[in-house]
């Protein structure tokens, strides 16, 4: 093991796509840590959906051997952060883990929002930061460029920034080389108190919770009893270790050290990240600072098309959660699509992340209700309700005054697409903006939004309107104001309860129209005219109708078709057990989907 | 009935002087070199399928294509002589050939007569210069009234003509003429097809169901009612949603297979059918022929039906025709009553007056046909419920 002089924790911070994961594979396979025929792409991103999306959304470790140019052996702690505005906290609790990061630039697209936003978590934590500039092997590179949008945009270094290749594996020891030499030791004291700060843990079928931890100060062993001092709970050291190309087992992890711990810890949700451990017969004084108790912002409703699935979602979302600790479920009941659970997720991309998990990994077929924020209702009487699910809305005279969750979002593009960004955040209700320009051609534009307004489609119209060039970060600042209504939409004259909704009163028509318009594309035709209505209580707001068919049989029907017929209406079947009746209308699945989409294809 | 109908011949002679745009069936352009050896793999292939039936005599042949009548008379003769000698042909059978009003003469009319071909079903589709020429035809409406007389004189008095209506730019006017001239050279038989756009013909890439430049519903539904009227006046009685016929014209070969009988196969992409098996051939030509040559049946799938499958065929094929689905024959097959096992469906396709039950059969109502497609998936839905 080596001393504290030799050893340096770090993490590495990038823009989605500039190529922090692909870096870490050259980092992981310079320093020999996996055999080459072990190597997969993106090792770190272990999760498949993360591979393929290369969107890392759980931290993850790795101790890294390197004999520096010095002659010297280090090791090297290389911490994987979530790359995602919604699990910016976890972000955060990584980085406060290292004492420096390599911050990526991509050579042909330089800065860009969430390196800003990066940059900053960084220097909140007070870290060393050691520019990085890759893919210098694309033909658009313009290093020179992106050395000045460093040091002007960034404040940082940026002729002493490695210029590499991660994908080509050029100049990667240059970056081992600036860890050693530009990156501080990590400090803390083996002699004082156990203080050791939890920054992720993972879910083992075996062995229970693998807890994240990079201790502080004192030492910590396997047999020693720990207690959590902000869950309270106490357990008992099984094992500690460090990561290699897998776990490691050691006697014991000393301040400044990374590694994990397992102490027989059933769920992840039993601990929390942030959390600090100590020892229970001799306690720290105070925890480690900047716990936050995270809470789940965006809430839909999971139902299984098939109403039999129930149980085996209700399995599968807790299987999930035994690795998700942020994932919030509880039973929910909808006239149209039965029982399910309605969620609470940190974000509209973690909201992705576990309907496809739940998708591919236990082949269910889910309806998801459109996703809501958490409204904070004044009501006449004086009481407070808070309410993230339109079935759960009041009376709407018993309500004095509503609330919704504001953002203030940084939006960075080329200059070029001020006007329709500005228009954009302006039509969601945005207001207070600020604009800088961190450089010659670029705007950094910052608006208060409402948060509904961001996971409704946001990203979609924010990506087709900067034709991919904007890039998007958001913080949450608190409660304010709203006018609050809650959206119904019918089939004929039947409420379809899933796809009620609570919008500001200025969206409901848009809305109801968009909705009515997708149901009416994506109901298929009765024998009958089905009316589709979006309403405020009993006032009608949209309308639309799916006309009766009058007609419906294939012109030829011979020797050669009686095959192809057949299956056709075999498969129809099997679609049949996919919709849901709702009166005496089947409505497919793709009809609910269809209403969460973005119109921006229109 | 005791005995399926049947049972026929079905082969299909893939290839067309050229593609038509809107056509969705196993065609190809017509290349000497492989017609000369598909016309020599047919020949194993017939003798191959020789004991198939097991002694039992064939009803009916049907050419079809592709365009059957561009190949030489006698190539097409040859054959059929081939399928008469393997399975006896029984008195009074029916023998069609599918033809391209521009691939007909006199002679070659005299020569298929006297071959024994005795039903000719032409390709005329429309009458109007321009929709032929939309529907990539290249032949002319003079080409189809001078084929038809000189079938006439060659011997056939068993005519069909296919029409096709719900063309783009089709007005119902345009659509009456149409038929008019059609009916004007006195057929014994008419097929009457709505255009279907088949998604992956040049035609589906083009347009869209009821959407400009093709009528819309409204016109499609007065077309098909003001079509339904002149037919009938014409003295062609409606038997199946698309085929028309004078009394005793009807096409022997077709009614057989909708109402589940046995039919052999020959040629690539062709379809047979024989006690619950249904099978079709490879639909390309080399792969069809390489296959015979290696002495594999070339088959592109095989499926063995269950009973539930073969009583979903009959309700789908039988709604489709006014004789309506044969209960016997539903019965036979699932050795229980399909007025208790078929009930709900049933029930619910009387209640929508789109079928009504007669002692023997479930009889289509004019509404029933048009809404076929959906009649018969309520048969689907309620067989399921029961098992």
């Amino acid at each position: 093991m080596a001393d504290r002089e030799h050893t340096r924790n770090f993490s590495i911070i990038a823009h989605i796509d500039h190529g922090k994961s692909t870096l870490a594979d050259r980092l992981i396979q310079t320093c020999g840590v996996v055999g080459e025929r072990d190597f997969k792409d993106q090792y770190l991103d272990n999760l498949y959906l993360e591979r393929e999306r290369g969107i890392t959304i759980k931290s993850q470790a790795i101790t890294l051997p390197y004999r520096a140019a010095d002659g010297q052996e280090y090791e090297l702690n290389l911490i994987d952060t979530p790359g995602h505005v919604d699990f910016s906290y976890e972000v955060s609790r990584a980085l406060d883990s290292c004492e420096g990061v390599l911050l990526v630039v991509d050579a042909s697209q330089g800065v860009e929002a969430q390196t800003l936003a990066n940059l900053y978590l960084a220097l909140e934590n007070d870290l060393e930061i050691v520019p990085v500039i890759n893919k210098i092997d694309l033909v658009s590179a313009d290093v020179e460029a992106t050395r000045a949008q460093i040091t002007d945009d960034l404040g940082l270094d940026g002729d002493a920034a490695p210029a590499i290749s991660a994908k080509d594996g050029t100049n990667i020891e240059a970056v081992l080389e600036a860890v050693v030499n530009q990156l501080p030791p990590p400090g803390g004291d083996d002699q004082a108190p156990l203080k050791a700060l939890i920054f992720d843990a993972q879910y083992d079928p075996y062995r229970g919770t693998v807890i994240f931890v990079r201790i502080r100060d004192g030492v910590l062993r396997a047999g020693q009893s720990i207690r959590f001092m902000h869950g309270g709970a106490q357990y008992k050291v099984e094992e500690v270790g460090v990561f290699g190309a897998g776990r490691q087992p050691t006697p014991a992890l000393v301040a400044g050290q990374v590694g994990y711990v397992l102490a027989g810890v059933k769920r992840v949700s039993d601990t929390r990240v942030g959390d600090t451990i100590t020892h229970a017969d001799k306690p720290a004084a105070e925890p480690l600072p900047g716990f936050r108790d995270v809470k789940p912002v965006v809430f839909s409703s999971i139902y299984p098309v098939a109403t039999d699935d129930y149980q085996e979602l209700a399995e599968a979302l807790d299987k999930l959660s035994l690795n998700d600790a942020s994932l919030t479920y509880q039973k929910d009941t909808s006239q149209a699509l039965g029982f399910g659970f309605r969620c609470g997720f940190l974000g509209l991309l973690h909201l992705e992340v576990v309907q496809e998990r739940l998708e591919r990994e236990f082949g269910l077929s889910l309806i998801l209700t459109v996703p809501s924020v958490r409204y904070k209702l004044h009501l006449v009487d004086g009481q407070t309700l808070e309410v993230e699910n339109p079935a759960y809305y009041p009376d709407p005279a018993s309500i004095e005054r509503a609330e919704e969750p504001f953002i203030r979002a940084s939006i960075m593009m080329p200059e070029r697409y001020i006007g329709a960004v500005m228009q954009l955040c302006l039509d969601r209700r945005g207001t207070n903006s600020r604009m800088t320009y961190p450089s010659p051609g670029r705007v950094e534009l910052s608006f208060e939004l409402p948060l509904a307004e961001v996971i409704y489609d946001f990203y979609d119209k924010l990506k087709t309107v900067t034709q991919g060039y904007g890039s998007f970060d958001y913080e949450v600042i608190g409660y304010r104001d709203t006018d609050l209504v809650k959206l119904d939409i019918l089939v004929n004259g039947e409420k379809v309860d899933a796809l009620s909704s609570l919008v500001h009163r200025d969206s409901a028509r848009p809305r109801a129209l968009h909705a009515v318009k997708k149901l009416k594309d994506s109901i298929p035709r009765q024998q009958f005219k089905i009316a589709i209505q979006g309403a405020i209580g009993s006032t009608i707001i949209a309308r639309s109708n799916v006309s009766a068919f009058r007609k419906d049989v294939t012109a030829k029907c011979y020797g050669g078709d009686v095959s192809r017929k057949r299956k056709l209406l075999e498969k129809q079947k099997a679609g049949k057990k996919r919709m849901k009746l709702v009166g005496n209308v089947p409505i497919p699945q793709k009809a609910f989907l269809s209403v969460l989409q973005s119109d921006t294809d229109d | 009935m005791g005995r399926r109908p049947g049972p026929g011949l079905y082969i299909h002679l893939p290839f067309c002087p050229s593609l038509c745009p809107y056509c969705d069936f196993a065609t190809q352009k017509y290349r000497p070199g492989q017609a000369r050896e598909l016309i020599a793999g047919l020949a194993v292939h017939l003798r191959r399928l020789a004991g198939a039936l097991r002694g039992r005599r064939l009803e009916t042949i049907y050419f079809g294509g592709g365009t059957p009548s561009m190949w030489p008379a006698a190539a097409l003769a040859g054959l059929l002589e081939l399928a008469v000698d393997l399975w006896g042909l029984a008195p009074g059978g029916e023998v069609s050939l599918e033809a391209n009003p521009g691939t007909l003469s006199r002679g070659k009319l005299k020569a298929l007569r006297a071959a024994g071909f005795n039903r000719l079903s032409l390709g005329a589709q429309s009458f109007d210069p321009g929709r032929l020429a939309a529907l990539g035809r290249r032949h002319s409406a003079d080409d189809t009234r001078r084929a038809v007389d000189q079938a006439r004189a060659a011997g056939f008095d068993n005519l069909n003509l296919d029409i096709i209506y719900g063309l783009p730019g089709q007005d119902p006017a345009a659509a009456a003429r149409d038929l008019a001239r059609a009916l004007a050279l006195e057929p014994e038989h008419l097929s009457l097809y709505e255009l279907t756009l088949g998604p992956e013909t040049p035609f589906g890439r083009r347009y869209s169901q009821g959407r400009e430049p093709l009528p819309s519903e409204d016109q499609v539904l007065a077309m098909e009612d003001a079509a339904l009227a002149a037919l009938a006046a014409a003295g062609l009685e409606r038997y199946e949603v698309s085929n028309f016929a004078r009394p005793g014209f009807q096409c022997r070969h077709n009614q057989s297979t909708w109402r589940g009988g046995d039919y052999l196969a020959a040629g690539p992409g062709a379809h047979g059918h024989l006690d619950g098996r249904r099978w079709a051939y490879l639909p390309q030509v080399g792969p069809y022929l390489a296959s015979l040559t290696q002495g594999r049946e070339p088959y592109q799938f095989v499926e063995d039906l269950t009973p539930q499958q073969r009583c979903l065929e009959l309700f789908m094929l039988g709604l489709r025709t006014t004789a309506g689905v044969e209960l016997a024959a539903v019965e036979e097959i699932l050795g229980r009553d399909p007025r208790q096992v078929y009930a709900p469906g049933i029930r619910r396709l009387q209640e929508l007056g789109w079928a009504r039950l007669t002692a023997t059969h479930l009889v289509p109502t004019t509404l029933g046909l048009r809404m076929a497609d959906a009649a018969s998936a309520q048969c689907l839905g309620s067989h399921i419920g029961r098992t």
